[in-house]
């Protein structure tokens, strides 16, 4: 082991690389040993090493042992890694570690970093009745283990990468070795080292990153905050990426069912499952086309509204000022900005929101002649609808589709609507995910267990998904 | 640039678009035609009632005391150019969107200025082919403002049940507007159309459905009465017929819903007593054809189930079955009967039939030019028509046993 330069000149350059004494989370402590000698000094981070595990397995033993015998015990202790340069030592520091420094210039790292992190919590965004109600944290060696003690299996592999130039984070991805297709993986492991940035701060950037068409409104990684939904994905041959500082990960590539899709329809039994992905499809077309379709048919197409329900309608438009199309856009707006509202107040100051929202947008709007009723009615549905979805992403782009759509129906009836979801399908047709086309494996078709609207029961599942060119086909022997 | 061309692009669209939007609350919307014959030829007089949304819709938009709808009458010479003269004195765009209901005044029924009102109609995209035709004995003007039922405020919605009413017993047939030139065009058969009034007059009949509409001797309700039909040849009226006529002519025509009436029969055995039973035909009729000879032979055969519901004179069909038999075999004499009087009626009288027979006919003939040759209107009233009806007692009600009246009296 040669080393460099002596004990003041490295200790110099450390003390300098971390501006010390300025930045007070720089700390370094001499360690005597038994004789009184000062033998060795250790500097580390204060705010990310764990003091206790310092205390009890580097600076108690070196204090035991004598001078001679302490850069033996410091060898062969098993958390330590050698060091070569004062440049991996600054990693290493930045990394959580502690340098043990000699005087004879010999230095080491010791590992025992402690980074602050929530534990595990319960999903919030994504609840279950029934399923285990553990989320991600922003951890990801913990995020590791949420997803390794389901998958016991030595082929499950969780391989790490770096990405961004100045602070080099780690991209970890999870995948089991004998099932993912290997181009699918290549062409992820491509795109993260095509990055090209200083620093990817966490999972929801490196999607945005990795993305081709960054102006769609379509996803092509499925986020998600639970462990069990990841490795059921997992399990099909989908890779996860996990990151530090995001309480969630990326699975990819995804399909457009897998945003329709809740972990829970698999917990439940076959026909209660089924029945809330039913009501999950309805509700995915009555938060796009309600408000379109009310516009289309009383503006343009009258003759479809039962007379009774037709005569309602215009008595209580009788008195309103403005066309049908601008009470949309009041009414969507003032919806929007009770959404954005909710999400963004404090807490303590929450229940304000709902009182607010249910005067405005109920009774008062009515009663002043601004809106119909019935204009309630539809943006109330609409809105709830759009709730029963909680994919993140496709709340997104329902809610912003369904202007596009509201337009298109107020300038050319049902026509334009139609026109506008034929566009919508096929560009969404024509949309993959790293190779794999969006709506398999319905069109095109692929050999898959058809988990799209329905799901099948569980003996039947005897396929992974075909589109994936899984290296195992078969999931379990059919009974 | 390319922003640009999406801006410029969308805003070509947009300007394209909005072609024909109307807002709800800007047109009226008329739910009943009235047409009567004018005194000039070539010229009708137009009645529009046209409902008023603020009267009994809902109470959000409720408008204190304007009436439920207004009703305008005035001279035209068809019914486009009416809508447009309408608006002279209606304030907003007149739209026949939801104009279900064709009142025609008896008088211009029989004149040959209905068919010809009527196909200027179907240019027309907002008048559908399931409008009813609805002929009226008086003026339609006066029958649509006698009208005024009790229930609905809203005149669309008493049509709306009435017909649907009237229908299911079978006292009026469906009567759209798509039947009336189906059969006018193909010149084979006859038409029936609803027939109503506001005017009572005596009746005829004494039994449940031997009436045409007027003759029902009521107190009190609305004055208006659907029952019966007017029988069309050639999109002219020639002539009425009774509800139970009407019922009967859909128990021989195959094109029509399945029939469930209820009807009464003379009691077999306590002749002063009548047997009520729920008739149901159950299954296709069978016609068969024999139009090689000279006098064309048609035998029919309708298959009928019954239900007993109420046995006045408490004579035992239930349990015994040589009653039962009696029964029957009355039930079906009787039906026979009346069947065959009525067929005889229309060959003699209106020599034609309602029945939709003569696309049991086309069947006989290889090609069109042979079937013209025959002229099955023509012929029909020279054939020999045999009517069977086959019915089956199945169902009893909830009560099997009859009472004995003389061991209640002890």
């Amino acid at each position: 082991m040669e080393q460099l330069f002596g004990f003041e000149e490295i200790d110099k350059q450390l003390k300098e690389k971390f501006h010390y004494p300025i930045n007070s989370d720089f700390s370094y402590r001499n360690i005597k040993s038994n004789d009184g000698q000062i033998v060795c000094t250790i500097y580390f981070i204060s705010s990310i090493v764990d003091m206790n595990q310092l205390e009890d397995n580097l600076i108690e033993p070196l204090k035991q042992a004598d001078s001679s015998a302490m850069k033996e015990y410091v060898i062969t202790a098993n958390h330590f890694n050698k060091v070569l340069t004062i440049e991996q030592a600054t990693a290493e520091l930045n990394k959580g570690s502690a340098i043990v420094l000699f005087r004879d210039g010999f230095f080491f790292a010791s590992n025992a970093q402690k980074f602050a992190h929530r534990s595990v919590p319960k999903a919030e965004n994504e609840p279950v009745i029934k399923g285990p109600k553990e989320a991600f944290v922003e951890s990801a060696s913990i995020n590791k283990s949420l997803i390794r003690k389901r998958i016991r299996d030595e082929n499950l592999i969780a391989e790490t990468m770096e990405v961004g130039n100045r602070s080099k984070n780690e991209v970890t991805l999870m995948y089991i070795k004998d099932i993912v297709n290997e181009d699918i993986l290549t062409q992820i492991r491509e795109k993260i080292k095509a990055i090209n940035v200083d620093n990817v701060q966490n999972i929801n950037l490196l999607d945005q990153y990795l993305e081709e068409r960054r102006y769609s409104l379509v996803p092509v990684n499925l986020y998600t905050e639970r462990p069990d939904r990841a490795v059921a994905y997992i399990e099909e041959g989908h890779v996860v990426l996990l990151m530090d500082h995001t309480s969630g990960c990326l699975i990819a590539p995804m399909t457009f069912w897998a945003m329709m899709h809740t972990s829970e329809d698999h917990f439940m039994r076959f026909w209660y499952g089924n029945f809330s992905r039913f009501i999950r499809m309805i509700a995915f077309f009555i938060a796009i086309f309600t408000p379109a379709i009310y516009i289309a048919l009383t503006n343009y197409h009258s003759e479809m509204i039962p007379p009774d329900l037709l005569l309602a309608i215009a008595a209580t438009r009788e008195k309103v000022p403005f066309p049908v199309i601008f009470e949309i856009i009041i009414m969507e707006i003032a919806f929007e900005l009770l959404r954005e509202a909710g999400l963004r107040i404090p807490n303590p100051i929450g229940p304000t929101i709902g009182i607010v929202g249910a005067l405005i947008l109920g009774q008062a709007a009515v009663d002043a002649n601004i809106v119909s009723p019935i204009m309630v009615i539809v943006i109330a549905i609409t809105g709830l609808s759009s709730f029963a979805l909680s994919d993140v992403s496709l709340n997104y782009m329902i809610r912003m589709s369904r202007f596009l759509f509201t337009f298109a129906a107020a300038s050319f009836g049902i026509l334009g609507m139609v026109a506008v979801f034929l566009f919508a399908l096929s560009y969404m047709a024509s949309m993959k995910s790293y190779g794999v086309p969006y709506f398999s494996p319905v069109a095109p078709h692929y050999k898959s267990s058809n988990d799209t609207f329905f799901r099948k029961i569980l003996t039947k599942e005897t396929w992974r998904p075909g589109f994936l060119k899984p290296k195992d086909m078969k999931r379990k022997v059919a009974k | 640039m390319v922003k640009r061309i999406i801006v410029i692009f969308t805003l070509c669209i947009l300007c394209a678009g909005c072609w024909e939007k109307k807002e709800l609350e800007e047109q009226a919307y008329v739910v009943v035609i009235g047409l009567d014959k004018a005194d000039e030829k070539g010229k009708i007089i137009v009645t529009f009632q046209i409902s008023n949304p603020q009267v009994g819709s809902v109470q959000k938009g409720d408008a204190g005391n304007e009436s439920a709808s207004e009703i305008v009458t005035f001279k035209a010479t068809d019914l486009l150019t009416a809508r447009e003269i309408a608006n002279a004195f209606i304030t907003r765009d007149i739209s026949f969107n939801h104009m279900r209901n064709l009142v025609v005044s008896e008088e211009l029924a029989k004149s040959d200025m209905l068919l010809r009102t009527i196909y200027s109609t179907l240019r027309e995209r907002q008048l559908k082919r399931d409008i009813r035709l609805i002929v009226c004995k008086e003026e339609a003007k006066e029958f649509i403002r006698n009208n005024s039922p009790t229930f609905e405020t809203r005149p669309h919605k008493y049509y709306q049940f009435m017909i649907r009413q009237v229908t299911d017993m079978g006292f009026s047939p469906t009567s759209t507007l798509h039947e009336y030139f189906l059969t006018a065009e193909g010149d084979a058969d006859l038409f029936l159309s609803i027939l109503a009034t506001t005017k009572e007059e005596s009746g005829s009949g004494d039994n449940e459905d031997e009436y045409k509409a007027g003759q029902i001797d009521k107190e009190g309700g609305n004055k208006t009465q659907i029952m019966g039909s007017a029988v069309f040849k050639e999109g002219k009226m020639i002539g009425t017929i009774t509800a139970e006529e009407t019922r009967l002519s859909y128990a021989l025509n195959n094109t029509a819903n399945i029939l469930k009436m209820l009807v009464t029969y003379e009691d077999p055995i306590k002749k002063d007593y009548r047997v009520a039973a729920r008739l149901m035909k159950t299954g296709e009729t069978k016609v068969k054809m024999n139009l090689e000879t000279k006098t064309p032979i048609i035998d029919v055969e309708v298959p009928f189930s019954l239900e007993l519901l109420a046995i006045p004179s408490l004579v035992d069909y239930v349990q015994n079955k040589e009653n039962q038999t009696l029964l029957k075999n009355s039930i079906e004499a009787s039906l026979e009967k009346k069947t065959m009087k009525f067929i005889k009626q229309f060959q003699e009288e209106y020599k034609g039939q309602p029945f939709a027979w003569s696309l049991i006919a086309r069947k006989h003939f290889l090609t069109l030019s042979e079937y013209k040759e025959y002229n099955w209107m023509k012929t029909f009233p020279k054939a020999k028509v045999n009517v069977k009806f086959n019915v089956d007692i199945t169902e009893f009600g909830e009560e099997l046993r009859t009472p004995n009246i003389p061991k209640i009296k002890d």
